[in-house]
């Protein structure tokens, strides 16, 4: 697979198909990381669009510095920001009224009872909800590194922080997270299926 | 007080080999630390379960045309969405659709024939009939203006491709239609799944419910009838008694 500096380089010398590249490699994980930031999906649609509209525009002034996603990250988050303000409002997550059992049911993989997919909704209902009491820097913080798998250095690049403000808002978001999740009956010792690094893997995953 | 960096680093597997081996040493004697560390694992793989949903994005820089300096937009996906619509309609076109909008909804009725066409499409032999909701009409309308929309757009602004990009820019929407149709068809299939599952489930539910029913008449009529002997035997102590008495 053609690196991301490569068709960077490439999209730089005009080759609009290079950059179109990119922006099919990226355009999930850009969304992802809006709509975590700001909880609607139309308003994250249309970030991840802006996104990619001023990274294409602003090409000749990315030298490579920085990984590509991680500028990407940058304009995103600031158009985030820009959101945030403009609208004045707590992000909240978007939550269906019910609950499609048809829609869910596509979505099982084989090891996974309908039972099992409803219960994960919910309990991502119930995720989104804690994290939407967080602070903003908190929260852009655990997202960074829950969803996005960024290193400590690469959030407090990214964020323009220190690496000691980054773990400690990594850790005040966690420790606010756990007791709301507690509090919601989620996170209970019995629960603990899976060992943390199984996380991390799921989540570089995504990321790509 | 123990040192919550150096706790967060070491969740997040970000210590340095030194300081982890230091710290898991001090995990052995730190019973706070201990149970802190597999509390906040605990939360880690609730994060895991919040998921944004799967948006059509297919976003696309093109290029606007006709100006002296280049101008750009960001094409969305439903542009192609709606394009993959107007190939299926076409293509429903040939196998002789019929669509007709009545209280029931919309009506969607295919017939393969050999021959020309009827005049009257209601004459047309019938293979395959199925029901499409108002909801589903009403998402296909929006898609067939947002196609309009497009088309006009396009006709204005065409997306730049190489120099002679036209074949090649057909290429690429011919096949990205056909992916859709291919991923159309795959949900469709995942959909009809589900839908026999959720069925099955009903009957189940439904035959449960049925035996539970008939549990409870059978208890009722069981009851009724204890009712029934206990008051016939009451009446008959009561002839008995009365007959006693008459002696």
């Amino acid at each position: 697979m053609t690196s991301d500096e490569e068709l960077v380089a490439r999209s730089r010398g005009g080759d609009l198909d290079s950059f179109n590249q990119l922006v099919v490699r990226w355009e999930r994980p850009i969304y992802a990381l809006a709509y975590r930031v700001i909880g609607r999906e139309e308003d994250a649609r249309d970030v991840a669009q802006e996104t990619f509209l001023r990274a294409f525009r602003a090409l000749g002034g990315f030298k490579g510095q920085a990984k590509f996603s991680s500028w990407l990250y940058r304009i995103t988050l600031n158009l985030c920001r820009d959101w945030i303000r403009r609208e004045r409002r707590t992000p909240v997550a978007q939550a269906p009224e019910g609950i499609d059992l048809i829609e869910l049911a596509g979505e099982t993989v084989p090891s996974e009872s309908l039972e099992e997919v409803v219960s994960r909704k919910q309990l991502g209902r119930v995720v989104a909800r804690a994290m939407s009491t967080l602070p903003e820097e908190q929260r852009t913080a655990i997202i960074l590194k829950e969803y996005h798998g960024l290193t400590f250095q690469e959030i407090a690049d990214l964020l323009d922080c220190p690496l000691s403000t980054v773990k400690t808002r990594l850790y005040q978001g966690l420790a606010v997270l756990r007791r709301q999740l507690e509090q919601a009956g989620v996170d209970g010792p019995s629960e603990f299926k899976v060992h943390g690094s199984v996380v991390r893997t799921k989540n570089r995953a995504e990321s790509t | 007080m123990c040192n919550k960096e150096v706790l967060v680093g070491y969740i997040y597997d970000e210590l340095p080999g030194p300081d982890r081996m230091a710290f898991e040493e001090h995990l052995a004697s730190c019973a706070a630390c201990g149970e802190e560390v597999q509390a906040l694992r605990r939360t880690r793989v609730r994060l895991a379960s919040w998921a944004p949903a799967e948006p059509d994005l297919r976003f696309e820089i093109v290029r606007s045309a006709g100006r002296s300096s280049p101008r750009w937009r960001i094409a969305p996906g439903w542009g192609l969405a709606a394009a993959a619509v107007l190939v299926v309609a076409v293509a429903s076109a040939i196998a002789n659709l019929e669509v007709r909008v009545g209280a029931e909804g919309l009506v969607v009725r295919t017939g393969w024939s050999a021959g020309p066409a009827p005049a009257d499409p209601a004459a047309l032999p019938v293979s395959a009939t199925d029901v499409v909701s108002r909801q589903d009409f009403a998402a296909m309308q929006r898609q067939v203006r947002d196609l309009e929309t497009a088309l006009a757009q396009s006709a204005v602004v065409p997306a730049v491709g190489p120099s002679n990009g036209a074949p090649l820019n057909e290429a690429d929407l011919y096949r990205r239609v056909r992916q859709m149709i291919l991923e159309s068809e795959s949900r469709q299939d995942q959909q009809f799944a589900a839908r026999l599952v959720s069925g099955l489930r009903e009957i189940q539910a439904a035959h449960t419910l049925d035996l539970v029913r008939l549990e409870q008449t059978l208890n009722k009529t069981q009851g009724a009838w204890s009712d029934e002997v206990f008051r016939q035997r009451e009446e008959m102590k009561h002839v008995y008694r009365l007959v006693n008495q008459q002696r």
